[in-house]
């Protein structure tokens, strides 16, 4: 098999990197949308995040990779977990693909053809999103996903839960993915309701700096030449990431907010005017992400700070047309009104 | 799901979305609430929340239902095994009596809305499909939630909603900093979130139960219903189902409170959530002026007859008897089951309440929120939204028999519950199933179909004069805002000098289009017929990839065609130009930015040459021009 190229020896695109690997760690934090011009190393840092998932444990023959110690099972495995029967077996989550071609019964999952014919059975054939449960969904191109496409995936990503209703099954079971999309926006914008579905959204450009670029030439080069040397040589760093992305998991769940920064949120979120409160939420979550994967115990406010971009950027109110991103040059004195 | 749903009661604020949802619990017979809201407020977490609080439970409705599931089908399973023609139902029977949802409720397609709005308003379910005949009472409280900046409803479905709600966030900073604290709380351990609300959900139940009990002792006086039926009027209400859903709603309120009798102020709560999205006509935010009658005459003007009509079924009282199907023939109910709305109130002392009311009434007016029409309902020819697409994309809707030259695909399971009834007689191989060509079915599809506009812009050196330039580009700005949310594509043409040029070949990026009229340069002569020959050729070439299109040609220029393309005559070459859009049927507008004293009429011309709607740059404030784009009337008035 191919191998992919390592996400640490992507040369700067540090916010790109960021956003990934905050979702890495905290899958609640509701994904990425990356976007930039043509280029960018976009994929390479989507695809390259398959190398630093960790290895979970999940039911035994599950089409959906139900994780036991997550509580969220499908009907199959809380049927076996009443029984006593079930096992699980060791699981790597990955970066499930969906292509831009795809159709809405391969996308939500439809009647198994074989079952139903040669043995005249109704059975339910899972999906791209049954795939996705409890991994990375990895849409290039999202803003030329067909609309009734976009309407499905909301609806599961809203949810956790894919429902359906269609070619004569009646299925319903838990897909929760970490959505990652890129697009180039000078291909059309995405609907505002997808776009706000997205935790962070960067939005990055080629790097310009010189010794930037050609250090990325020379890396590119190395890599194409000789990838399994190449990867070999960039494990080190890999193996390291991996351990603090491992790391940043296990201590998320004890990082303390300090009750200013409920407050610097809300603040935020009405001085700039944000729709609903899914900013607050996210901004919040964010910070304490980064602060788990920075080793410190308590989320701050200049972390706050640090995340707001990529959680806002998307979500204030402007015209299309705004070519202002609208976000203030001085945070604190939007925070000390 | 056994998942642990963020609990109803823990929700902060939205007073009024709880207040909704649970007069509907009280009285499921209200017909449910819609949502309408930016998103991130909490609105699909309230819904689902609901399921704690009640028996009935929140069946949903998802976007990828297909039409047979809806309503039911054929159990080819069981024709299969047993040889019968079995109906195993759909999500409709599985809804009765419980309460629908519907999240994104406006992105759910044309197909199955028809579907539902037939079966709220028939309150069963009569299917006659594949072969099987099958009919079970149906009644729900429809729920629904959505985010107006997707798209609209359409007007029956919307009267299908008993109450209407509109969803803001929170804007105080403590409230917000709460809502904050018990979300994290709740992500962090949802068992344990949940298990300390559950007292105060407990209490809650409690208090409906008692509601629900209270309500059955409740019967509201006739000066309630008369009550409710003045405020009806006034507000411009359609159809009578109006009045009733009030009376309920009101009753349900006193009931809540614990009352054994309906107040006004039970009322008047009531109304604000039924009236406002069933104003027929948009009113005027108006300020508080005593002075009733005239006001509502200006409200409604008895002679606009652009809104579309209400159809049989809403006009249809649903209470009485199950038995009855179609409402359309109550005869007793014609005469007072469409009273016409726009009639004028009466002028005074008709009926001894209308001094009680009077006062009141003024003040309830101005309390509804505005025109949550314009944010809610659909207009228009409705071309530029959901249509059978006739070929391989889009969703799949329904299916047939008789596919057209381009359905290829095969409808596996129509195909199954058509060849299922006949296996016992058929030879089989090693298969369960044998499948002979005529029980083929095919995939009807659905796909969105937007415009596709093609802004032909005049960038002469006449149009520098007056800034004229400068009302070109904010027109053509604010009708590209609109393409955006719909989505359309657009090109752009810019003409000046010696030719045409192509700034933007068709893309769906809105964005890019104003990029490069923002820096279009002006000068030189007006090769008018150059201009619209290009935006003609962009369209055609178009319309050869994708022949399902809407083309549209806009024509921003001052009509000072000097530059001609074919012969020596400039304006009689853009007449030519303009004759062949006109004969390919493609919809035009023209916007003519000429300002001097001597006009001399030749955009206007040549609109007539195109069968365009013309109209004047100053006549066209940027939101005005928005506003005829979204009425429809540009696409509608020259859609065929």
């Amino acid at each position: 098999m191919e191998r992919i190229y390592p996400f640490t020896a992507i040369v700067g695109q540090e916010q790109m990197k960021l956003a990934l690997i905050l979702n890495l760690i905290n899958p609640a934090l509701g994904g990425v949308l990356i976007r930039g011009e043509k280029g960018t190393a976009k994929s390479t840092a989507v695809r390259g995040l398959t190398e630093l998932l960790e290895e979970v444990q999940v039911s035994e023959g599950c089409p959906f990779h139900c994780r036991p110690d997550r509580g969220e099972l499908c009907a199959d495995c809380r049927e076996k977990q009443e029984k006593g029967t079930l096992r699980t077996v060791p699981y790597t989550r990955r970066v499930v693909e969906l292509p831009v071609s795809s159709t809405e019964d391969r996308v939500v999952g439809s009647l198994s053809m074989e079952q139903a014919i040669k043995k005249g059975e109704k059975v339910f054939e899972p999906g791209l999103l049954a795939q996705a449960n409890g991994n990375i969904l990895y849409v290039d191109e999202v803003n030329l996903l067909d609309d009734h496409i976009v309407d499905v995936l909301l609806d599961s990503a809203a949810m956790g839960v894919n429902t359906v209703e269609r070619e004569g099954v009646s299925y319903s079971h838990p897909a929760r993915f970490v959505l990652v999309g890129t697009m180039n926006p000078e291909e059309g914008d995405l609907r505002p309701q997808l776009l706000d579905r997205f935790g962070l959204v960067v939005e990055i450009r080629g790097e310009q700096d010189i010794s930037l670029r050609s250090e990325l030439i020379r890396r590119r080069l190395a890599y194409e030449a000789d990838p399994e040397g190449f990867c070999r040589s960039w494990e080190p760093e890999q193996a390291a990431l991996r351990e603090k992305v491992r790391l940043a998991q296990a201590k998320l769940g004890e990082v303390t907010i300090p009750d200013s920064l409920y407050r610097d949120a809300a603040r935020i979120g009405v001085a700039l005017q944000v729709d609903g409160h899914r900013s607050d939420i996210t901004l919040l979550k964010a910070a304490c992400t980064l602060a788990a994967f920075e080793g410190t115990g308590e989320a701050s406010r200049e972390q706050l700070i640090r995340v707001a971009p990529m959680v806002l950027t998307h979500r204030m109110r402007r015209m299309p047309f705004d070519t202002a991103t609208g976000l203030p040059e001085d945070w604190e004195s939007v925070l000390h009104d | 799901m056994t998942e642990l749903r963020y609990p109803f009661a823990a929700v902060v604020g939205q007073e009024r979305v709880k207040k909704a949802l649970i007069l509907n619990l009280i009285d499921p017979r209200i017909g449910g609430v819609l949502l309408c809201g930016e998103k991130g407020t909490a609105k699909s977490t309230v819904v689902r929340g609901l399921a704690a609080l009640t028996r009935q439970r929140v069946v949903e409705l998802p976007l990828n239902v297909t039409e047979d599931m809806l309503v039911g089908s054929v159990d080819f399973e069981k024709a299969v095994r047993e040889g019968v023609r079995a109906f195993s139902g759909g999500v409709l029977e599985r809804a009765d009596g419980q309460l629908l949802y519907v999240d994104e409720v406006n992105l759910l397609p044309d197909s199955i809305v028809s579907v539902l709005i037939c079966a709220a308003a028939a309150g069963e379910n009569l299917v006659e499909r594949e072969g099987v005949s099958y009919r079970h009472s149906c009644r729900f409280a429809l729920v629904g939630t959505m985010n107006p900046e997707e798209g609209k409803l359409r007007p029956q479905f919307l009267d299908r909603f008993g109450l209407y709600v509109e969803v803001a966030g929170e804007k105080d900073v403590e409230k917000r900093c709460e809502i904050l604290r018990r979300r994290l709380a709740y992500e962090r351990d949802p068992a344990a979130f949940c298990r300390s609300w559950q007292e105060e959900s407990g209490r809650l139940a409690e208090r409906i139960r008692r509601a629900q009990a209270l309500l059955r002792e409740l019967v509201p006086e006739e000066g309630v219903r008369r009550l409710a039926s003045e405020y009806v009027l006034r507000a411009g209400c359609e159809g009578n189902r109006c009045e009733l859903v009030l009376v309920r709603a009101a009753a349900a309120n006193a009931a809540w409170e614990g009352r054994k009798s309906v107040t006004k102020e039970d009322l008047k709560e009531a109304a604000l959530f039924v009236l406002p999205h069933r104003q027929r006509e948009a009113r005027e935010p108006e300020p508080e002026r005593e002075e009733p009658p005239q006001q509502e005459q200006k409200e409604a003007p008895p002679d606009k007859t652009e809104e579309p009509q209400v159809s049989p079924e809403t006009q249809a009282p649903e209470e009485p008897g199950p038995e009855r199907e179609l409402p359309a023939d109550t005869e007793g109910n014609a005469g007072d089951g469409a009273p016409p709305p726009e009639e004028p109130p009466p002028e005074g002392g008709t009926a001894p309440e209308e001094e009680m009311v009077e006062g009141e009434e003024v003040s309830l007016l101005s309390i509804l929120p505005s025109l949550p029409q314009d944010r809610l309902l659909r207009r228009g020819s409705g071309r530029r939204n959901k249509t059978r697409s006739g070929t391989d994309k889009g969703r799949y809707a329904a299916f047939t028999a008789h596919p057209g030259p381009r359905q290829h695909d095969l409808a596996l399971d129509a195909t199954l519950r058509a060849a299922a009834p006949y296996q016992k007689q058929r030879e089989h191989t090693d298969c369960a199933v044998a499948i002979r060509p005529d029980d083929l079915r095919f995939k009807v599809r659905e796909s969105h179909v937007g415009a596709t506009i093609v802004f032909a812009v005049d960038a002469s050196g006449s149009m520098g004069a007056q800034k004229r330039m400068k009302a070109a580009k904010e027109a053509v700005l604010s009708m590209l805002l609109d393409s955006y949310q719909k989505r359309d594509r657009i090109g752009l043409v810019a003409f000046r000098r010696e030719g045409a040029q192509t700034l933007l070949d068709i893309t769906s990026s809105v964005e890019l289009a104003q990029r490069k009229l923002q820096a279009l340069p002006t000068g030189g002569r007006t090769p008018l017929a150059a201009g619209l020959y290009r935006a003609w050729e962009l369209l055609r070439a178009r319309r050869l990839k994708d022949p399902e299109m809407l083309p549209m040609v806009v024509l921003v220029t001052d009509g000072r065609a000097n530059r001609p393309l074919w012969t020596d005559d400039a304006v009689a070459d853009a007449l030519r130009a303009a004759e062949l859009i006109r004969r390919d049927g493609i919809p035009a507008m023209v916007i003519d930015t000429e300002r001097d004293f001597i006009s001399l009429h030749i955009a206007a011309q040549v609109a007539g040459a195109m069968n365009a709607d013309y109209c004047k740059v100053d006549e066209l404030r940027g939101d005005q021009l928005r506003a005829i784009v979204k009425s429809g009337t540009l696409l509608g008035g020259l859609g065929d």
